[in-house]
């Protein structure tokens, strides 16, 4: 294989995993509202939140790159933060691939709520316990396999990013060259044989990942069905 | 397909398609087109000289559309965004190889749309499968002094994109571009641009061929004089392409 795309297949790993990570922290308390959440937004909330599911990423991709733009308000005030454009740089794909996981984090999560059995709640409740400590020692442990599921589907969506990164990334290696980049350009540069070794690469370890994920999560996916 | 004209069932063949069309029916052409000559093309086929033919047009990247082509797409005309694809068609049998034309040569501008945006990004099309981007990355390394950074856009059209958007500061990108953005919204912007001198990176060849499964080879050999005509030069010329003969520096 090819040095650089040594670099991509490793950059590619790593973006799914803080993707998967960041998302995690995000979605877990806020899943954590919605599922309890009986307002009239709920319907609206949940659609906002399944709309990366529907939208074209080479759309939201285009509209990322208006957002990162400095003359836009959004890019100005991250370059006054840290001093850096989030167009063409690491920071802005993982911020573009957080959008394109999102619903994959969030489902499962939401799922996961929704099963958790309420009497252990009500329990902790009479028993006086704290909402902190009731989410920190009842339902987070109930909910690992969710999150576990949760992590997975993120990490192995993202693996498979494409359009939005070829929108916002800039191609360049080591920063925004994902595997699926580099295996674009070499299709697109008649590259056949690289093109083919690097699918094989990327093929191997998504199916290794949703292998680990049916594997160990068999009830969080088939969930819904079997405890009916 | 040719040799099937002799014999018998061919000229069968032959006579059920002539037959089975009315008299006077259009002749549909599918031209599968490069995205960047894709407007171009559009104004150009409201030509009266086409009104007995009637245009499909399919644009996607030169790559996807060659793809397609190896796959039995039914296009009848491609026309690329560089002369390597072409020629690997008719090489492989795909393409009709007296059909061979360079329809348009693209022109390059180095444009940078205001002052506001800081930074020393320069957005230029992927020289690994453009060539639009090669000649950039040929121009940009010998000819621009002034420090820079190179941002790979997808293609021509997505480099006008980085610097559309205001993430890079400047880009090189299709003169075309530029003047279709110009004509839609009469945005001063957009003329600000220095037009490259050709001779200072490798010529950005446009070639277009026949596909050799066309049923309408009459047709599609009409609407390839079309496009060699002086009169497609001139309209070439106004949008931001220079034709083969022809000579913008005078």
């Amino acid at each position: 294989m090819l040095a650089s795309d040594v670099t991509a297949l490793w950059l590619t790993i790593k973006l799914a995993f803080i993707t998967a990570a960041i998302l995690l922290i995000i979605c877990i308390p806020l899943a954590w509202q919605l599922a309890s959440f009986k307002g009239k937004l709920k319907p609206i909330l949940e659609a906002l939140i399944a709309m990366p599911l529907v939208l074209p990423p080479t759309l939201m991709g285009f509209y990322l790159l208006v957002l990162f733009s400095p003359t836009h308000a959004f890019g100005q005030f991250w370059f006054w933060l840290t001093g850096t454009q989030l167009a063409f740089s690491f920071q802005g794909v993982v911020i573009g691939s957080l959008f394109y996981s999102l619903p994959f984090v969030m489902q499962p999560l939401l799922a996961g709520f929704k099963q958790i059995n309420t009497t252990y709640n009500q329990a902790a409740i009479a028993l006086g316990i704290s909402p902190f400590k009731r989410f920190m020692y009842l339902t987070l442990p109930l909910l690992k396999p969710s999150i576990g599921s949760a992590f997975a589907l993120g990490f192995a969506h993202t693996l498979g990013e494409f359009g939005l990164v070829l929108m916002i990334g800039g191609n360049i290696q080591g920063e925004t060259q994902v595997v699926s980049i580099a295996l674009y350009d070499h299709v697109e540069s008649l590259n056949y044989g690289a093109a083919h070794q690097l699918s094989l690469v990327l093929l191997a370890i998504s199916f290794a990942c949703l292998v680990l994920l049916f594997k160990f999560n068999k009830t969080v996916i088939n969930g819904a069905a079997n405890r009916a | 397909m040719l040799k099937l004209y002799n014999t018998w069932y061919g000229y069968l063949l032959l006579l059920l398609v002539v037959f089975s069309n009315p008299l006077n029916a259009k002749e549909t052409l599918h031209i599968a087109v490069a995205s960047n000559f894709k407007p171009v093309l559009q104004t150009l086929v409201t030509n009266p000289a086409l009104k007995n033919i009637n245009i499909k047009i399919s644009a996607a990247s030169s790559g996807v559309l060659h793809s397609q082509i190896m796959h039995g797409a039914p296009y009848d005309i491609f026309l690329s965004a560089d002369a390597a694809r072409p020629h690997a068609l008719i090489k492989d049998g795909f393409a009709l190889k007296n059909s061979l034309t360079t329809y348009a040569i693209g022109l390059l501008a180095l444009w940078q749309p205001s002052n506001s945006v800081i930074n020393n990004k320069l957005a230029i099309a992927n020289p690994r499968f453009s060539p639009y981007g090669q000649s950039s990355a040929h121009y940009a390394k010998n000819y621009i002094k002034t420090p820079y950074e190179f941002v790979y856009a997808n293609n021509i059209t997505h480099a006008f994109q980085f610097v559309e958007t205001g993430n890079a500061a400047k880009g090189l990108v299709a003169l075309s571009t530029l003047k279709s953005a110009y004509r839609k919204t009469k945005n001063k912007k957009y003329l600000n641009y220095t037009l490259i001198e050709s001779e200072k990176y490798p010529e950005i060849t446009q070639q277009g061929v026949i596909i050799s499964a066309t049923k309408h080879l009459t047709a599609a050999k009409k609407f390839m004089a079309f496009l060699n005509a002086p009169s497609t030069a001139k309209t070439l010329l106004e949008l931001g392409y220079k034709a083969k003969e022809s000579d913008v520096s005078k």
